[in-house]
């Protein structure tokens, strides 16, 4: 395969990711936020989602303080094609990525990928403006579980499968990190607040929620998990799909099975990423009680070292 | 003429006096090809042809099935190529004799640019003026004395042709460059069975799917030294290009890499591309890029699209390049108007399909011609391509006839002009009024020469002016196309 295509293939998976925790993560923290009984409500709901979707620290105020600006947010988040981080510059930046493969995608994968960016591109203003992001959101989830389901269904197993499957799970790794920093950041300010349990109890909810995992947590859980809990779930749980260990886990052996480097090279990105899962596989709460805050910033940071790692040693064009 | 009926509220159809109409003849009596396409139209109702038309519109938008139009917003420059319901239906008679006289001109063409790189023993009987083609830009000196695989230059033509007045196919011209378009013939032909499988069942229609399966096996027969498993791509400069669809299609359809030239370098005469696995060789290559962005090291020093050393590699024999550079030298339209001659000199024989009369402005008689006739005449650029740069002299203020003369006159070499032939009509479903209407149409077929065997697509472009009255077919000029059905019997 083209190190070119390559390329595209592991953007491909990461951008598809990237919007569509971005996108839930704002809808579900909204959501969560209009019977929170605490004042500046809308303000903190939205500092949370600006701080998780990248944006700078010293813009956040700006957007954030004043009246509407949950309108002033989300048009920013979600439909301003100059800003790079919304879901419509991720969308578009999806289908690029795709065009540039085209010819190593299914005629049924482009498809949807095509359809996804039009219905972004077409969504009618007045109507987000009118119900906020509640369903573009839900059209960024359903479009994602589309395109997810051609691509294990549509294409060959082979390495450019493999190569959109590595984008997705190392990006998956990326932004649920990031929404267990941002979360990690809103309860850290709630409890300096002495403010009830509940309020507590409704963050670990929504935390679970940004990432589809409330439902299968409470299966585990047989009740409603503490922080600690929810925090174990998203990051060490080695069957649940949006972990950190089990995207790593599957990461590492999508690598491998690309077999494109040596493995035993201590810079080669297998090695560094086939550590990082094994760490995590022997990582327990005890890991991350105390400050789980900068337990989840450390590996962000080594899993885009080793995101960087990839694209130099193999998809350099 | 006597207004048709075909079906409310599609009725009255009219087709334009004087003009050849494809479906009706001269008595306004359907043709007797077009009997049962027109009868199975007429059983739809208004709202089903609409729903229909919105469908295939809708489809090809979500499938991607787009062109680029060069413009300064890069995000508005992308638009479905509008496709038309009804099937221009060609006889398998009319069909034959155009696939003879197709087949007869690549041949013609190979041969005339194996003499030009050669002995030109053309010239030297001055069947055609040297100057001609000396002056011409497409004319390739880094190609003189080298012979490509099987002394084939011309591997993938698109000739466009019309069907005039007086019944006949007329060559407008040959694209022997980079011709575009077959992923819209074959992309159109889905649309058609999906939307219209009775339609078809009704027709005995001859397949167009087996063309990526004949370019490939093409390409591979091409490949240096007659290698058993040649490593074939196609070189797109891009995604930002006109017809990028085309070039990502093709690579699908085939299964083969579509590669950029930062992807490929040459080492030692050989051309490699970049894969996660390192360096592949690379052996033929279907460059949709032109000569002059091919090579920065022999053409355009600033090319950003093409491999550095290519040229060296192609002159050694270590990869082949479809098509050859310096194959614009037989596309200048200045030289189209020989063809003819260019036939009999090489194979002995009157050419089966014909020629327009074409002035040459470079000509000192043709040229006063020209300007004293020019509201009668199409005025086109000799080395321009997508519509761009043709004058309709009838069409023409008073005031654009002068200032078309006084460009004709700075550069008489770049002009050639043509009588204003009737391109023939053909029903079209037009949105503005949601009826069927008469527009002009013309016919890109796609010729592949390969060593063992040259296939014509059996089908090709059928490009509509959708202007009312337009002559121009051109995508980027507004044009539509239609499906095109060759009947087998």
């Amino acid at each position: 395969m083209l190190s070119r295509i390559g390329n595209y293939l592991f953007w491909l998976g990461r951008y598809i990711e990237r919007a569509e925790h971005i996108s839930r993560y704002a809808r579900v923290q909204y959501i969560a936020s209009v019977d929170m009984p605490m004042a500046r409500r809308r303000e903190f709901a939205m500092e949370s989602i600006l701080m998780m979707a990248g944006f700078n620290d010293k813009d956040i105020p700006a957007l954030v303080e004043g009246p509407g600006c949950e309108q002033r947010v989300f048009s920013q988040l979600f439909l301003n094609p100059k800003e790079s981080i919304s879901i419509i510059s991720t969308v578009t930046s999806v289908r690029e990525n795709a065009r540039g493969a085209r010819d190593a995608l299914s005629s049924e994968l482009w498809e949807s990928i095509n359809k996804f960016y039009h219905a972004i591109r077409q969504y009618p203003a007045d109507q987000f403006s009118a119900e906020g992001p509640f369903t573009l959101s839900r059209h960024v989830d359903d479009y994602s579980a589309v395109i997810k389901g051609y691509i294990d269904n549509s294409l060959l197993h082979d390495n450019g499968w493999a190569l959109v499957s590595l984008g997705l799970h190392m990006e998956r790794a990326v932004q649920i990190l990031r929404i267990l920093i941002s979360k990690n950041s809103d309860l850290d300010r709630l409890q300096q607040s002495d403010l009830p349990g509940a309020i507590i109890s409704s963050q670990v909810s929504s935390l679970l929620r940004s990432a589809e995992a409330f439902d299968m947590s409470r299966r585990y859980y047989r009740t409603l998990p503490t922080l600690i809990d929810a925090f174990d779930f998203l990051l060490l749980h080695d069957s649940f799909p949006k972990s950190i260990q089990f995207n790593l886990t599957h990461a590492s052996v999508l690598l491998k099975k690309l077999g494109m480097g040596n493995t035993t090279d201590r810079r080669s990105p297998e090695f560094m990423l086939s550590r990082l899962a094994t760490r995590f596989e022997h990582s327990t709460t005890d890991d991350f009680r105390e400050d789980p805050g900068a337990f989840c910033e450390e590996n962000l940071k080594a899993v885009l070292e080793i995101c960087g790692q990839i694209e130099m040693t193999y998809l350099k064009f | 003429m006597e207004e048709i009926h075909s079906t409310d509220p599609f009725s009255p159809y009219t087709p334009d006096i004087g003009k050849l109409d494809e479906c009706f003849d001269e008595n306004g009596q359907i043709r007797p090809h077009y009997q049962r396409t027109f009868d199975f139209f007429s059983g739809l109702s208004a709202a089903q042809i609409e729903s229909l038309h919105g469908f295939t519109q809708n489809s090809f938008f979500n499938q991607g099935i787009t062109f680029n139009v060069y413009s300064d917003n890069p995000e508005g420059s992308e638009r479905i190529f509008p496709f038309d319901l009804i099937p221009r239906v060609v006889p398998l008679k009319e069909w034959d004799e155009l696939e003879a006289g197709l087949v007869q001109r690549n041949r013609a063409i190979n041969l005339f640019l194996y003499d030009l790189y050669h002995e030109k023993k053309i010239l030297k009987d001055k069947v055609l003026p040297a100057d001609l083609i000396f002056s011409c830009p497409f004319y390739k000196k880094e190609m003189l004395d080298f012979r490509p695989v099987d002394g084939i230059y011309v591997h993938i033509s698109g000739t466009d042709l019309i069907k005039n007045a007086d019944g006949y196919y007329y060559v407008l011209e040959d694209n022997l460059r980079c011709p575009s378009g077959v992923s819209y013939v074959l992309s159109n032909r889905q649309a058609m069975k999906r939307l219209l499988p009775a339609l078809f069942l009704d027709h005995e229609v001859q397949a167009v799917q087996d063309y990526p399966e004949a370019l490939s096996m093409m390409m591979r027969e091409m490949a240096p030294n007659r290698m058993d498993d040649p490593m074939c791509v196609i070189l797109t400069p891009g995604m930002f290009n006109s017809a990028y669809y085309e070039h990502s299609f093709l690579a699908l359809s085939m299964g083969i890499e579509l590669v950029e030239g930062r992807d490929l370098f040459v080492e030692q005469n050989q051309v490699f591309m970049k894969t996660t696995h390192g360096a592949k060789r690379v052996d033929v290559i279907y460059r949709r890029i032109d000569d002059d962005y091919l090579d920065p090291m022999v053409f355009r020093e600033d090319s950003m699209l093409g491999i550095p050393g290519i040229m060296s590699a192609y002159r050694a024999g270590k990869v082949n390049i479809l098509n050859a550079p310096g194959t614009g030298a037989a596309d200048d339209k200045a030289i189209y108007a020989y063809m003819p001659q260019i036939i009999k000199y090489y194979l002995g024989e009157d050419a089966i399909l014909k020629n327009v009369p074409t002035y040459h402005c470079s000509n000192p008689s043709d040229l006063k011609f020209v300007l004293e006739n020019l509201a009668e005449l199409v005025v086109k650029p000799v080395d321009e391509s997508g519509g761009y740069g043709v004058v309709i002299g009838n069409r023409c203020t008073r005031e654009e006839l002068e200032e078309n003369k006084a460009r004709i006159m700075a550069s008489p070499r770049k002009y050639i002009a043509q009588p204003i032939l009737s391109l023939s009509m053909h029903p079209t479903f037009i949105d503005e009024t949601l009826a069927f209407e008469p527009r002009h149409i013309d016919l890109r077929t796609f010729t592949l020469t390969g060593s063992s065997a040259t296939h014509v697509l059996k089908g090709g472009l059928s490009r509509v002016a959708l202007r009312r009255g337009s002559l121009i077919v051109n995508s980027s000029q507004g044009g539509g196309s239609k499906d095109t059905w060759v009947l087998s019997a």
